[in-house]
This record gives C-alpha cells, structure tokens and sequence, in this order.
C-alpha cells in the first residue's frame, strides 16, 4: 500500500538531510534546497525533522494515497486539492485510502514539499536518502519521480493536527534581501568595488537550479576570473563567473570551484535563497561573523518543539 | 598557512610561503587522522583545504592554534600507491583537436600521456573527477570552446595543464582522449572513491576488444 505518483511534477525528487561528510569525495551534500519549509512539512506529518520527503519543484502533479495516512505541505504557494476540495498548506491534513492530491503550478517560489507521515524509501546511499540527480544516486533509483513510482508509507497512529505558526510562514515574492559575511577573496576588490556591489540590486536568473542560484548584475567585478586555482566551496558561497554574473552554490553543488569567492549567504538564509523566482530582486547585507551565528540561533529558536533536531538526525 | 572563512562552518586553509602544497595535503590526512571535534569533512585542493565542522566556528584562533601544532610534527604521511588504469585511446573523441594544439601524431601523444606518471592532485568537483598532475608540457591542450553536456562515465581527458578522469558521466570541457573500463566511484561501496589526493597513477593502453571485454566484466 503505497503513494501513487499519478501525474510527475517537471523536477521533484526525494530529499532528506543530505550527505554532509563525502565532499572530500567530491559528493555534494545534497538535502532539501528549502530546509526551513521541509522540516515543518515534516513536523505537520508527525515525522521527525529530516524524514525524507517529496520536494516539488516548478509544477505540482497529482498523487493518489492507496491507505490512510498524514500529510504536510509547505513552501512555495501552490493550490492543493484533495479529490475536488482544495485545501490549506501548512496544516497538517489526514488522507484516506484512495484520495487524490493534486497540487497545481507553484507560484512566487521554487519549492513546494509534500511530507507524507512514515515515508519509506528503500535504500540509503552514503547516508542520505537525498537524489542527486546528475550522479544518479539516491531517492528512487537515482532519478526524479515519475509517473508510476509508488512510494510506501506507514499508518497514522497519532492523528494531532498541527499547522504552522504565523510567524514561521515566510513571505513568498519578488523581492528579497540576503544576508552575506565575506568570502576568501572578497578583500582583493578594492573598497571602491565592495561598495558598489553591496549597493547593487540583482536580478535572478531562470537558468538557476538545485546546484545553484544565478544572480545577473549591470556591474562587472575588478577581479580575474581565469587565474584562480581550483579551491574547496561549499552551500553558500558566491562566486563570480564574470561579466556581473554571479553563482549562490547551493545544495547539489560542485565541491571545488575555480572562480572568486566573494561572499557566502548566511546558513540560515540558504533556504530563501532556494525559494527566488526568476528575475526576482536580490538586495545583499553584509553582517560579521559573530551576528550570522546569532541570528542562526534565533531562527533556531522561533521553531516548534520537534522540528529542530540534532544535527545528526 | 593563511586561514579564510568560508561561512560559519566552514574554515578555508591556504598554502603561503612556508608551506607547500605536499604539507597542505600531509595537513589534511592527519587533521582526517586525528578528528577534531565536530569534524564533518577535510576537502583537499591544489593548494588548499577546507576544514567543515557540523556546528558554526566563531572564533578561529583555537583551530589556528592547532592546525599550528600540528603542522610541527606533520612527519607521519601515507605512503601513496601506485594505481594503473587500463585506458582505449583508440575511443578517445577529439583527436583532431589534440593533434592540432599540440602538433604531435595520436600515437605520439599516446606514447607520451601513457609513459607519463601523475599524481592524484584532488578528487571532485563532482562526484568521481579525478585530476591528475604531471601532465607532460607538450600534451597541454585548452579546454574544449564549448563544453560537452555529457562526457561519458570513464573519459580520460586533458583541460589546460592537467588531465583527468570523469567516472561518472557529467557536463564537461575536457578533450577526451580515451575511454577507461574501470569505475573509480562507486556510491555504493564506502569510501565511494579508493584514491586519496597523492597517489600515483599511470594509464596503461588497451583496445577497443580489451576495453569491451573489462566492461562486460565490471557489470
């Protein structure tokens, strides 16, 4: 008794924590490209914060559920319904057996995730049940999911119905401002140049996708971009490829780069990144070190019980 | 050594003036040895590492003090192996490139590249590139103008001063001059690669017969 993926999204995939620990091996670590959405789904599906789950992108597609169970759908506004009757996100929403989900076009962001309560996915590769695409590992057999897949789930056992606090709903738009601290090459630019770009509005690119988010510019960069050697980067960091075009490496992202490393988005501004629409404004504020870790914690901190999680999982 | 941030986990470590790119590597086995704390992962690079911990890293000076420490007696290095990989030059796919940029014959340039011995330099971008260093002055090749959507999985190719080798199939810009039966990354097997930055490598050439026969084989 399983899911039923009836109609497939244009690029959904199973995600959970990820694979931190094998980029030495040059895996990316994978994940959830929202993980402040995908855990609360989670948490509305009474699974623990990092379950695996379904990350819809762009279009949403339909799902039939052959038994009874628990779901939770967050991120990107989309319109839900189940059999004829559309339904809320971010509240918990019980299923019975041989109910359609259809979840239409996503609109004003990237991501939607569809938590299904005792999500099974038959096989962990290198820790993580999380697909990456390109190397065709992970999820179900290493690919998006597609008409057909069947996906099996537990029964419900605690039927609590949650929904997400006002506060934690994040404002989906055209806009938005990025935190930043300083990447390892941010002090060759001259002063000059580091003012100009943190005064700079950028528009994102449609080309973006889970290995990362383009931001295009009218001002070119004071820096070589041909003379670096290939270094280590990781989620977060923004690179300059040239010509006022600029890269957010996110969660499928090369291990080593070879372009300049000007700033890095703040950890816990990565999922609002993920979540910008193309052509979509992007302002950045530049903070120290010690205040991204602080407001690191306080985001931690407005989360209900049961979605934070260790950082195991 | 020069450290950087590289956000709030993540610490960048650079060879300068007193260190070589050899210690930057010695450097990364022992900090993988020894375990510090909230260790996630040591990326090694040509002359680089980062060092990522599963918590942020405010402040920096404790691990400046051990990376310090260690680099006093950082006498103890693995000793490299010595791995020969099977490669069809035969199925390489841009031959006329590399004859025009580098004026050689194909069997010169054979010759060379398999005589050649490298070094494992880093593993990535991706999962299962393998750059090599070493690579003989007179097969240096730019990259390809514009690159292919899918290098298959076993190409072994050269990009500017270094060659190479894509086990799985990826995007990428590399002239491809032969294809290898042998599969470095297995995501399946733990570690999913079995190089390490520093061994040695040579390519030995094989047929297109041989090459089908070790593929049939592998699967």
């Amino acid at each position: 008794m399983s899911l039923e993926v009836i109609k497939r999204s244009v690029f959904s995939t199973i995600q959970d924590r990820g694979r931190p620990g094998y980029a030495r091996w040059g895996v990316p670590v994978s994940g959830m490209m929202d993980d402040h959405s995908g855990r609360l789904a989670n948490w509305l599906a009474g699974n623990s914060p990092f379950h695996p789950l379904i990350e819809v992108s762009l279009t949403g597609g339909k799902y039939q559920f052959q038994k009874d169970g628990m779901i939770g759908i967050t991120g990107a506004p989309a319109i839900c319904r189940l059999n004829e009757e559309e339904i809320s996100m971010n509240i918990s929403q019980s299923v019975k057996a041989g109910d359609m989900l259809t979840v239409g076009r996503l609109r004003k962001g990237r991501f939607l995730y569809l938590a299904v309560h005792g999500l099974e996915i038959p096989e962990k590769v290198m820790g993580s049940y999380s697909t990456y695409v390109p190397g065709t590992f992970g999820g179900i057999n290493g690919g998006i999911i597609k008409e057909g897949d069947l996906i099996s789930y537990q029964t419900v056992h605690d039927q609590s119905i949650r929904s997400v606090p006002g506060k934690l709903i994040p404002h989906f738009g055209g806009k938005r401002e990025l935190r930043v601290t300083e990447g390892p090459e941010w002090y060759q630019l001259k002063k000059g140049q580091q003012k100009k770009i943190l005064a700079t509005i950028f528009k994102t690119d449609p080309q973006s996708n889970r290995m990362g988010i383009r931001l295009k510019s009218e001002v070119p960069c004071d820096i070589s971009i041909d003379e670096m050697m290939s270094s280590p980067v990781v989620p977060g960091i923004v690179q300059y490829s040239g010509k006022g075009n600029y890269i957010i490496l996110h969660r499928d992202g090369q291990t080593i780069g070879g372009y300049p490393r000007l700033l890095k988005v703040i950890d816990a501004d990565l999922w609002r990144a993920a979540q910008l629409i193309p052509d979509a404004e992007v302002s950045i504020n530049m903070i120290s070190m010690v205040e991204a870790v602080e407001y690191g914690n306080y985001m931690e901190s407005l989360y209900p019980p049961g979605t934070t999680g260790s950082q195991k999982g | 050594m020069k450290l950087f941030r590289l956000g709030e986990k993540a610490v960048l470590v650079r060879s300068g003036q007193q260190i070589e790119e050899e210690e930057i590597r010695a450097l990364s086995e022992i900090i993988m040895q020894q375990k510090p704390r909230d260790l996630e992962d040591v990326i090694t690079a040509y002359d680089s590492i980062a060092i990522t911990f599963s918590r942020p890293i405010v402040d920096i000076e404790g691990l400046r003090e051990y990376l310090n420490n260690i680099k006093a007696d950082s006498t103890s290095i693995r000793e490299p192996e010595l791995i020969e990989i099977p490669v069809c030059y035969g199925m390489g796919m841009d031959w006329n490139e590399i004859e025009q940029y580098t004026g050689l014959s194909q069997s010169e340039v054979i010759r060379i590249h398999s005589n050649a011995r490298y070094e494992v330099a880093m593993l990535g971008f991706v999962p299962g590139f393998i750059y090599l260093s070493g690579l003989p002055e007179t097969l240096f090749c730019p990259r390809k103008k514009v690159p292919r959507i899918a290098v298959p999985a076993g190409s072994v190719g050269i990009g500017g001063e270094h060659t190479g080798m894509y086990s799985l199939s990826s995007p990428g810009g590399w002239q491809i001059i032969g294809l290898s039966p042998v599969k470095l990354f297995n995501e399946k097997e733990e570690p999913p690669v079995k190089l390490k930055a520093g061994d040695q490598i040579s390519f030995i050439p094989i047929s297109e017969k041989e090459y089908h026969k070790r593929i049939n084989n592998e699967s």
